[in-house]
């Protein structure tokens, strides 16, 4: 009877130890590296309210001449930027989802904080900006026409200089989103709001061009 | 949750752990690297099973007329598997004209490799029995490379190293670059006697064990790893050298490679299907509990790992593209004026990075080993193989597996 070597035990055990390690390696430089990402975001949003906060005193102490600062349209891109990252971040398996929320929901208040402030600045100093509010949803099913109305979005702001475009994710459990889409009769995503006037559901790239005033 | 990441990894972790079992193998054990002096010259048998091989069948015979070994220890016979071409008249010719005399054909009605391969045995004289496939040459050296290690009783077969024969079309490089790394692999596995399917050829046989275990099963996709896995049962080793060699030609189109692949994966999960009772059974060693289940899994890793990074990673994004292109009208020249670098390090996930890197380093230190053992040069034919092998080979696997669970689940019939 021809006699087979045993299984090689060690040899699992020590090729187990070490592709866990290896996977563990993996996983902890990813969960270690998104907080990192994380706290950058928060650095931005802090350093971005600071701004906000210092406009909104200056217009106190001038009683209301925001036409002679230029930050107001300054912070758009700055804005933008942080959308930007928080949209990238939102992608990654490793992020906590709380703090991501939470740093979401952070952003929105600053992005209604802005708004109100660019609303008044293009009122009051003859500015003739496009403002466009864009109500969304991350849940695919909830919105199928999501992700093309956002990239239209992005190719409309690129395309016309004087287009503002504010997002807000309307699964975000907020009182001021909340009111924001109360007052402008927003029910589903995506709607948009095209300097005061709803438009809801999904609207091509054709149609925003006709309601802007370019 | 994110199940498909979760499954890209779960393949990436086993994959990891096979690797890693095997490197440790490689530097506790090393290779069976040693070439062993011939001291004498059994008979040998070597038959030629041969269906519409007109083409290759003399340049076959005439590498294994010009072997470094006694020619009346050689016992050649050419089987003629009711070839519809002239395989038959050509090489009834060439021997009439050549005047040579141990050198027997055979001709049967058309029954398939492994019944013209038993129909071989049961003509044959030699102690040994090789199979060669007509579209193969042996290196004149291999034969008495190989012969010396049968002296130990419990070696069933010894196998050579198997290279393809100038790679010419960007497929065949990439074949040439697998059968190197396969090769090294199985050389590796047959240190601890797992190899599983001992291929055409120039595979050498001890006839005693051939017959013990009933010869090659008839009717069956794959009888080289059928008849290995009867020879694994009974516990017999198959030695894989990497110093013996033979060339053996590649498919030249992607719709022959994936017949062929095709062929060989369901074979393999038909057999493997049959010889259930060996996966994860103690009683074999590590062929039992790591090798079968390996192989038997490979083809759902392959179809997870590579469809779904393929479909997470290029053609899903691909396809948000065009449909986001098409919302514009394909306005490219707004694009370009806003055009910035692609990514920041916000976008890159660390932990897929890190993955790809480990995998990547370990591919290329494997690549390096492989090459080294199997005497072979990175660049030889060109700069195109080993990246077609390290990008292009796994979606290609993953296609034909596809293929194989389609087949398997309508039912397709496939012969040999």
């Amino acid at each position: 009877m021809v006699k087979r070597a045993d299984v090689s035990r060690k040899r699992y055990i020590i090729a187990f130890l070490l592709a866990t390690g290896i996977f563990s390696i993996g996983l902890l430089l990813g969960i270690t590296l998104t907080s990192a990402k994380l706290s950058e975001v928060e650095k931005l949003q802090i350093e971005f309210r600071n701004r906000l906060i210092n406009l909104e005193m200056e217009d106190l102490l001038t009683e209301g001449k925001i036409c002679q600062f230029s930050d107001v349209d300054d912070l758009v891109d700055e804005l933008n930027k942080i959308g930007e990252t928080l949209t990238s971040i939102e992608d990654d398996p490793g992020t906590n989802r709380d703090e991501l929320v939470a740093l979401k929901e952070y952003y929105s208040l600053l992005e209604i904080r802005h708004m109100v402030y660019m609303q008044k600045f293009n009122e009051q100093c003859g500015k003739k900006l496009d403002i466009i509010l864009y109500f969304y949803s991350n849940d695919d099913e909830k919105c199928v026409d999501c992700a093309s109305q956002g990239y239209i979005l992005s190719y409309i702001r690129n395309k016309y200089s004087n287009v503002r475009i504010y997002s807000y994710d309307i699964d975000i459990d907020n009182p001021a989103i909340r009111t924001l889409m109360k007052i402008n009769n927003v029910t589903a995503a995506p709607s948009l709001v095209i300097n005061d006037d709803l438009y809801a559901g999904y609207n091509d790239k054709k149609f925003v061009e006709e309601k802007i005033s370019n | 949750m994110d199940y498909m990441q979760i499954l890209v990894w779960l393949a990436f972790y086993s994959s990891l752990y096979i690797l890693i079992f095997w490197l440790l193998t490689f530097f506790e054990k090393g290779l069976l690297t040693e070439t062993k002096k011939i001291k004498y010259f059994p008979l040998v048998t070597i038959a030629i099973p041969a269906y519409n091989e007109e083409k290759n069948i003399i340049e076959t015979v005439e590498s294994v007329l010009a072997l470094d070994y006694p020619k009346n220890k050689l016992d050649i016979i050419v089987v003629d598997d009711g070839s519809k071409d002239n395989t038959l008249n050509v090489i009834k010719n060439y021997l009439k004209k050549h005047k040579n005399s141990n050198v027997k054909v055979i001709h049967q009605d058309n029954a398939g490799k492994g019944a013209a391969l038993n129909n071989a045995i049961k003509n044959s004289r030699g102690e040994f029995f090789v199979c060669l496939d007509a579209d193969s040459t042996v290196a004149p050296d291999a034969l008495r490379k190989m012969v010396p290690h049968f002296a130990n009783k419990n070696v069933a077969v010894v196998l050579p190293l198997m290279k393809i024969k100038s790679p010419k079309s960007a497929l065949q490089k990439l074949q040439w670059c697998e059968y190197l790394l396969n090769f090294f692999y199985k050389s590796l596995m047959s240190v601890l006697d797992c190899v599983h399917v001992a291929p055409g050829p120039f595979s050498a046989y001890r006839k005693s064990i051939l017959n013990e275990v009933g010869g090659f099963a008839e009717n069956n996709l794959t009888e080289d790893l059928e008849v290995s896995l009867k020879i694994q049962k009974k516990h017999y080793k198959l030695l894989q050298l990497l110093d013996a060699e033979v060339y053996t030609k590649a498919p030249v189109t992607f719709k022959a490679f994936c017949k062929q692949r095709n062929r060989w994966y369901k074979g393999t999960l038909i057999n493997l299907f049959d010889y259930r009772n060996m996966i994860f059974n103690k009683k074999y060693g590590d062929f039992g509990m790591l090798q079968l289940p390996r192989v038997m899994f490979s083809g759902f890793l392959a179809v997870t790992f590579i469809s779904l990074t393929s479909y997470r990673y290029v053609f899903k994004p691909l396809y948000r593209h065009i449909i986001n292109w098409n919302s514009i009208n394909f306005d490219f020249a707004v694009l370009m004026n806003n055009l910035r670098f692609p990514f920041t390090w916000f976008d890159i996930n660390y932990t897929n990075l890190f993955f790809a890197l480990v995998s990547i380093t370990l591919a290329l230190i494997v690549i390096n080993y492989a090459y080294s053992f199997t005497r072979e040069k990175v660049f030889k034919y060109g700069f195109i193989s080993v990246p077609l092998y390290i990008i292009v080979y796994g979606m290609l696997a993953a296609f034909v597996w596809l293929t194989v669970f389609v087949d398997l689940a309508v039912g397709k019939k496939q012969k040999w």
